[in-house]
């Protein structure tokens, strides 16, 4: 009988040790380092295209289209192709210093790692929205822009679920003049910005910075619906998995933005009275 | 104590250095003044720059007599406000009343008042570097003992930069007339007058961004609507809204009994009232004001014919106008006809001729002049011209019971028939040819002396065309660039070369011909120079014309976009230096109007151009750098329009 006691117990703490082994293989314990860990920085490059089709009086449509590359073990600086990038959006122009977006935005991620033996490409999907502010400061302008991401995304290991997370981005930018008193046509101008990407969600717990981006930008307008710019990009921000873990990257940039308008003629005017 | 001395100094000279550069700079002035009918005294703060004295600073200029107030009647004005480099800047005040006085008085404290009774116009409002800015007040009162009795006029107009906005309202004691402005100036939507006293009197005008669609009347006898322009037009004109529009709407709404509505009313009262602070302004050198609000007319473009025709038709009608008077005011010829029956035939043929070919043409000539012609239906107005058809070549006059009838030999050379321009033309031609004819056959039995007086006439006419262009052209080259300076000087060598011409012939009657022949010339040379003087400024219009602002989503800021920008470079890089080549030493006579012509209608075309679709002629004009081409693919038609 006692015997018989002893290997109930016996039997209880197996079970106990079992379910505690199954959970450890479930989640590994994320143990935070003493100290900040930073790693790294990895060196990527990025193309970007930034359409802005005016398709009515106060309407305009928000067409986005990113080639990023990463540096990979093989191919060390332009890298190779990480994320393709969709982002459109329908916006509204409130007045002609303020406007708002809403839109989606798919993206194509590429796996980079090169040993890697999971799935090559997995698509992420978004929703977000933007408000964007301008004010003129003696020559130069400022903009702050607000932009609210929800991100569905997953990991390139096969079958792997999809998470969910909430994006909150608050952008700082200046645009000033170098070789003329006001923004125009045949003007470069330099800008510096500053963007914090903040990221919240069931699944982040100890990383709430995602991304802190410092960019300076040197660009050339080239008429006014055409604008070439390109700079250079700091970026550091919190592991998802280990918020002690700090992700460091040096990216350079490319852009082109464009703003056509197929309107007529006469759909056009006025285009300076918006307030009648 | 050193740096208390220090300081002391330091103070010193800087007050002493600023009140030299201002004393360098700004003079007063204090005394008599003259401006047009106005003299008073002025106060005023002037700078003299390149010998020139421009006004800059506060200006006031006043003018109030209490002798003749209290003798009879007394014009005071009061003309107060401010100037930047000659442009009218900032709060402006402008005062006329006209008083008489029955000598009563009042004292207050220890001041006599002197009651006075009359009218006083005011006016107010400020200045942006010329133009208006803000909101302008015009009110015309009725005093009686120093106190208001009545408010006869009274408008009010908001501007930015000189365009006139939003809500405006003007008044007289009879109706008052509520309207809207887009940001452009130009007139929109619903403008309402209705009557100050009876209750169901009101007007009411429609426009559609500048076009005035309809009208609308209510009163106790009638209610109308009366239709205006029409929307589908091919082609629209923006113009001012003046006098001229309420002279094409006069004519548009002949037929509607509605000569002089309420609204036209109120609005000629208010440009009058403009016109009398500007015709101020004009003289002291500031930019022209007016309530510069606009409207869109439709506009039927002449071809080169019309136009020739046009042209030919008033310079017809000026001679032959000049001939018939020159018959029907001599006195010689009025006795010789009562007892010469030739003599008498003729003289009624020439009365006939002016009332049946002549004065119908009047209104017309003078639409041309006012240059209105190209915003009305030609066929229209030239059917309006004879409601009775076109008059007969051959004019019957009755003489003593005896019918006889005057007609050319030549008659079946004119084609009266269908009403269109070209048909005037021959009218006005058959007349001419008619009355050279009847005055070559007069002219022995006006007297001699009629041809020495035309010589005397003509030779003083020849001065004073001659004087004016070299007037002109010193005022004019001013401002100008070398080039135009230059071209404007041979000008007036060609001028000066055809007057010794005309001197040194000696036949009177050759010399009339050739006398009337360069009075033309004269009178061209002088439109050309005026042409040629104002490419620069019509240039800048131009420049601007075709620039468009376009608002950068990215820089969120509006930036400027040169449009057609081959039509452009057509214009300014081969066009105009154009222009001012064909101006050389070797030019003649019969080359200075189609130059002119050429100059005017580049001018136009390219303000048209701008509206039209121009794709074709883009690339056309990229590939052309010879000016002759160049114009011929202007005179080109286009055919399709943005709409």
């Amino acid at each position: 009988m006692g015997k018989d006691k002893i290997s109930l117990l016996g039997c209880f703490l197996f079970a106990c040790l079992l379910v505690f082994n199954l959970h450890a293989q479930e989640s590994e314990p994320v143990e935070l380092p003493p100290y900040s860990k930073y790693k790294e920085p990895v060196s990527k490059v990025w193309f970007n295209t930034y359409g802005n089709i005016r398709i009515g009086k106060r309407f305009f449509w928000d067409a986005q289209t990113h080639f990023r590359f990463q540096e990979t073990v093989n191919t060390p600086f332009i890298g190779q192709i990480g994320q393709i990038y969709n982002r459109h959006a329908i916006g509204y122009i409130y007045d002609k210093k303020t406007n708002f977006s809403l839109g989606g935005v798919v993206r194509i991620n590429f796996n980079t790692d090169e040993e890697s033996t999971d799935r090559n490409v997995v698509p992420e999907w978004r929703i977000w929205h933007q408000y964007q502010f301008a004010m003129p400061l003696y020559s130069a302008m400022i903009y702050h822009r607000i932009r609210i991401e929800h991100r569905w995304t997953q990991g390139f290991a096969e079958n792997s679920e999809y998470i969910f997370r909430n994006r909150w981005r608050y952008m700082f930018r200046a645009k000033i003049p170098l070789n003329d008193h006001k923004l125009k046509p045949k003007t470069y101008y330099i800008s510096p910005e500053a963007e914090l990407i903040m990221q919240s969600g069931k699944e982040v717990v100890a990383s709430p910075m995602e991304d802190l981006r410092l960019t300076t930008t040197i660009g050339y307008i080239a008429t006014p619906r055409l604008t070439f710019a390109a700079g250079l990009m700091y970026s550091q921000g919190q592991d998802l998995y280990n918020g002690g873990i700090y992700k460091q990257t040096w990216t350079l940039r490319f852009h082109m933005y464009f703003s056509p308008d197929f309107r007529r003629i006469k759909n056009k005017l006025p285009e300076i009275h918006m307030n009648d | 104590m050193n740096q208390f001395l220090l300081k002391y100094v330091s103070t010193i000279t800087l007050c002493l250095f600023a009140s030299i550069i201002i004393g360098q700079e700004k003079k007063q002035y204090n005394g008599p003044l003259k401006i047009g009918p106005y003299s008073g005294n002025a106060k005023y703060q002037y700078i003299v720059t390149n010998g020139d004295s421009i006004y800059d600073g506060p200006f006031l200029f006043q003018r109030s007599n209490l002798e003749t107030l209290l003798k009879e009647q007394d014009s005071s004005f009061l003309i107060r406000g401010n100037f930047s480099s000659s442009m009218a800047n900032g709060p402006w005040q402008f005062q006329f009343g006209e008083f008489t006085s029955e000598s009563k008085s009042e004292v207050v404290d220890f001041e006599y008042r002197i009651l006075v009774s009359g009218t006083q116009e005011k006016s107010s409002g400020r200045f942006n570097n010329g133009v208006p800015d803000g909101e302008w007040m015009f009110t015309i009162q009725e005093i009686e003992n120093s106190e208001v009795v009545n408010t006869t006029f009274n408008s009010k107009i908001t501007f930015e930069d000189g365009v006139p906005q939003q809500n405006f309202q003007i008044e007289n004691d009879s109706s008052a007339l509520v309207g809207r402005l887009l940001r452009n100036g130009l007139a929109h939507d619903e403008w309402t007058s209705y009557g100050t006293d009876i209750l169901v009197d009101s007007e009411n005008w429609f426009f559609e961004e500048g076009l005035l669609t309809r009208i609308n009347i209510e009163n106790d006898a009638i209610k109308q609507e009366i239709p205006v322009f029409k929307t589908n037009h091919s082609n629209y004109r923006t113009i001012p809204l003046d006098n001229r529009f309420l002279k094409l709407l006069e004519i548009k709404l002949e037929s509607n009994s509605l000569n002089q509505g309420h609204i036209g009313e109120l609005i000629s009262d208010n440009l009058l009232q403009y016109e009398r602070v500007n015709s101020i302004l004009i003289q002291l050198g500031s930019a022209s004001f007016t309530p510069n609000m606009k409207v869109r007319v439709p506009y039927f473009a002449l071809d080169s014919l019309q136009n020739k025709s046009l042209k030919n038709i008033l310079s017809n009608y000026e001679s032959s106008s000049n001939m018939a008077l020159t018959i029907l005011n001599n006195s010689h010829l009025n006795i010789v006809k009562r007892k010469d029956k030739e003599a008498a035939f003729l003289y009624d043929v020439v009365q006939k001729i002016k009332e049946e070919y002549l004065n119908p043409l009047e209104t017309y000539i003078d639409l041309y002049k006012d240059s209105i012609v190209p915003y009305l239906d030609n066929e229209r107005i030239t059917q309006r011209l004879w409601p009775n058809g076109n008059p007969k070549k051959d004019v019957l006059i009755k003489l003593n019971e005896t019918e006889r009838t005057f007609e050319l030999s030549n008659k079946d050379d004119f084609d009266f028939t269908g009403v269109n321009l070209k048909a005037v033309e021959h009218i006005t031609d058959y007349a001419k040819t008619s009355l050279t004819q009847i005055l070559e056959s007069l002219d022995p039995k006006m007297s001699d002396d009629v041809q020495m007086q035309s010589l005397q006439e003509l030779e003083k006419d020849l001065i004073n065309l001659n004087n004016l262009l070299g007037q002109r052209v010193d005022s004019l080259s001013g401002s100008l660039s070398d080039p135009y300076k230059t071209s404007l000087k041979k000008l007036v060598g060609l001028a000066d070369k055809n007057l010794s011409a005309y001197a040194t012939i000696s036949n009177p009657s050759e010399k009339l011909t050739y006398g009337e022949s360069l009075k033309t010339c004269l009178t061209e040379i002088s439109s050309l120079s005026t042409s040629i003087a104002s490419l620069p400024e019509k240039r800048m219009e131009i420049e601007n014309l075709y620039t468009d602002d376009i608002w950068n989503p990215f820089m969120a800021t509006v930036m400027e976009e040169e449009v057609k920008k081959h039509i452009v470079e057509a214009y300014t890089e081969i066009l105009i230096p154009y222009f001012i080549e064909s101006i050389t030493d070797t030019l003649n006579c019969d080359q200075i109007e189609p130059l002119n012509n050429q100059i005017i209608f580049t001018n136009n075309r390219m303000v048209d151009l701008r509206e039209m679709d121009t794709r074709k002629l883009e690339r056309k004009l990229r590939r052309e750098r010879r000016p002759e081409e160049v114009l011929k693919l202007l005179h080109q038609q286009v055919t399709s329009k943005n709409k």
